[in-house]
């Protein structure tokens, strides 16, 4: 087994005039070498602040806790500022979900490819333009030497996703982090920035973690999948059994909240009640008590820790604790409890 | 079958472009929405799908006069809404309403949630006394599943989901008989927007509305229309009972963006053939001739491009528009 990233017990906070928000609240997981893993979950849920707490990229009121996160057996908490300017974009790259602002409207597209690679890997201007050429072309820019001269403008948001792909693979790194990539984009670009990742994944063997809040993309990108409630994993495993088998009520629900394409008859959705948790005072025991239906007295005090019930499929829930009554969620389409 | 209660004939919508260095003249138009014509039935629920940019939005905008027509028609309960003078669209307005995609910034946030939802009964003198016009806010609050209590409270106090319920319930003040619904549950979290689905229906059935559902997510739109009516570039491309169009897909477009949406299923993901479209959707300044798809269509023959399709019926009540299918 090749570990690539390790994250152990990571806590990151936010110091706010309201509270401490805990927005990462003890998340360990792993990544091997060129695996492709999602992680999913709603607005807050901590995804995205998990990801940038790997990239040391916090803002001024977000300050990493505690916890661990070894990349490639080093260290990366314990790395200076200009340490971790070598390891971004160099061998963890990240590309942000707003093709629209992560671009600068006044420069060049030529000039912010080919900074990165005289950055990192010391190239010369024209090495780097000519490089960022090639880049471009591997994610299918047609014209690839004139659109370097271009602006940002000039280009649609599908383009512009495909130009941060390519800058952020341009040094070849071992990671790359996307965040929630295809979100801003429409159904059909975002069918072809999803093909392009699957094509670049397989041709340059890189790892990719995939932030997302839509189980659909992960479906069919990600070989293993951990869910994110308020702060936490409550359910990990490989992506055929979380989708065909769910276990925690919280993924339970979100599938059942999504219509199905393929489903034959209207059914009424299922809904999960309720809104999620503030951060700076989260429920006591399991964070996902309020909203489920099948609490037990001991969700409400104590927290479920995640606990392995099949092939490496963890969940975080009481009810699959072996003296807990047997839990039977009601069927859905192509999905059965057991 | 009686007649529609909706009919849209050879809508047009162009927005004029301006230019010029010195002095300001109009060099093009967007041609937003260019000859749409379809109807809705009483009680039903017509799903308008299309990707940015296509026009939907313009389109329901457009009928409820929030945009003024270009050309075109429309009829509702035998009523030409287009041709009524300014004055008499409070009367029609009380008829027609809508919903919002945005729900931060289609709610004023320095009024409270009670004067939200009070003002059109004001407009519309709806309620007599004060403690009649408490009674309905109180009674629209329930009915959209929010606390009566938090009435005084400000649009900030809530969360996205709740918002969209209090322009649901600001909608629903004046007992409307048609709702435009333009994306009302885009910018909601994937359990939320389940909830607000079920809303929808629940009313629609509850108080008899019509709905015009515009949306770009397709299997929502699917679960929650009767028929849907996919657009591109302005124009409409197919219409079809919406099991129907999801299972015989007749043109190109349609085809493809339904081979786009991602499944939550790993096992249909892996066994799924998609069609990947090429480039992007040309400017809708200057479209393309012809069928407007075939700049991207893989199956595009020489008439593409100098005959315009028009929509034929290839089933019944499945219309599509393309030179393939003649």
């Amino acid at each position: 087994m090749d570990l690539l990233l390790e994250v152990k017990d990571l806590r990151t906070s936010f110091f706010t005039y309201a509270g401490e928000v805990r927005a990462v609240d003890g998340v360990s997981f792993h990544l091997e070498k060129g695996e492709a893993i999602g992680i999913v979950g709603e607005s807050g849920c901590g995804k995205s602040v998990t990801a940038l707490s790997v990239m040391r990229l916090l803002s001024d009121t977000g300050k990493i806790m505690s916890g661990a996160v070894t990349f490639d057996g080093e260290d990366m908490l314990g790395k200076t500022e200009e340490e971790m300017e070598h390891v971004r974009g160099n061998k963890i790259s990240m590309v942000f979900q707003d093709p629209m602002t992560s671009l600068n409207p006044v420069l060049r597209i030529g000039l912010q490819m080919s900074e990165v690679l005289r950055l990192h890997q010391g190239m010369t201007r024209k090495q780097a333009l000519a490089k960022a050429a090639e880049m471009l072309d591997l994610v299918g820019i047609p014209n690839p030497r004139q659109r370097l001269a271009q602006y940002p403008h000039q280009f649609s948001g599908g383009m512009r996703q495909r130009v941060m792909i390519a800058t952020a693979l341009s040094c070849n790194p071992q990671l790359l982090i996307a965040d929630e990539p295809t979100t801003a984009l429409d159904v059909t670009v975002q069918a072809q920035i999803l093909d392009l990742m699957r094509g670049l994944k397989d041709r340059l063997r890189t790892s990719i973690i995939l932030i997302t809040h839509d189980l659909g993309v992960v479906a069919g990108m990600a070989s293993r999948v951990l869910v994110m409630y308020a702060g936490k994993i409550i359910e990990e495993g490989p992506v055929k059994s979380i989708y065909s088998r769910p276990k925690h009520p919280y993924t339970w629900g979100l599938l059942g909240s999504i219509p199905r394409l393929n489903a034959k008859d209207k059914r009424r959705l299922v809904p999960i009640h309720g809104q999620p948790p503030d951060l700076i005072e989260p429920p006591p025991g399991c964070r996902f008590n309020p909203r489920c239906g099948h609490a037990l007295r001991i969700c409400l005090s104590q927290e479920p820790p995640l606990n392995e019930i099949g092939s490496a499929h963890q969940v975080a829930c009481w009810r699959y604790h072996p003296q807990a009554p047997p839990l039977v969620l009601e069927t859905q389409e192509g999905r059965s409890a057991s | 079958m009686s007649a529609p209660l909706v009919e849209v004939r050879n809508l047009v919508k162009w927005f004029p472009v301006a230019g010029g260095l010195v002095f300001t003249r109009i060099a093009a138009h967007v041609k937003a929405v260019d000859d749409v014509s379809f109807s809705i039935n009483k009680g039903e629920t017509l799903g308008l799908v299309g990707e940015t940019g296509c026009g939907k939005t313009t389109v329901g905008r457009t009928m409820l006069r929030l945009y003024e027509p270009t050309s075109g028609q429309l009829f509702y309960d035998g009523i030409d809404v287009f041709g009524l003078p300014a004055k008499s669209l409070l009367t029609i307005r009380r008829r027609l309403q809508m919903m919002f995609q945005d729900p931060y910034a289609s709610l004023n946030p320095r009024m409270t949630v009670s004067e939200i939802i009070g003002e059109p009964l004001d407009i519309h003198h709806l309620v007599g006394s004060d403690g009649e016009r408490k009674d309905r806010i109180h009674e629209l609050l329930r009915l959209v599943g929010l606390n009566p209590e938090h009435a005084n409270r400000y649009p900030h106090e809530f969360s996205g989901g709740q918002r969209q319920r209090i322009g649901f319930a600001r909608a629903l003040a004046v007992d409307p008989e048609f709702m435009v619904l333009d994306e009302p549950i885009s910018a909601l979290d994937v359990s939320i927007q389940a909830q607000m689905v079920n809303l929808l229906e629940d009313l629609q059935d509850r108080l008899g509305l019509t709905y015009l559902f515009i949306a770009h997510d397709l299997s929502m739109v699917k679960h929650i229309s009767d028929r849907v009516a996919v657009m591109y570039l302005g124009k409409l491309v197919e219409v079809a009972p919406s099991h129907e169009l999801y299972d015989k897909p007749f043109h190109p477009y349609t085809r493809a963006l339904l081979s786009a949406i991602p499944i939550p299923d790993p096992a249909t993901e892996e066994k799924r053939r998609r069609i990947i479209l090429e480039g992007d959707v040309p400017s809708p300044i200057d479209p393309p001739s012809g069928c407007r798809f075939r700049t991207r269509c893989g199956e595009a023959q020489p008439r593409c491009a100098s005959e315009e399709p028009s929509l034929v019926e290839v089933e019944t009540g499945h219309t599509a528009a393309c030179h393939l299918l003649s």
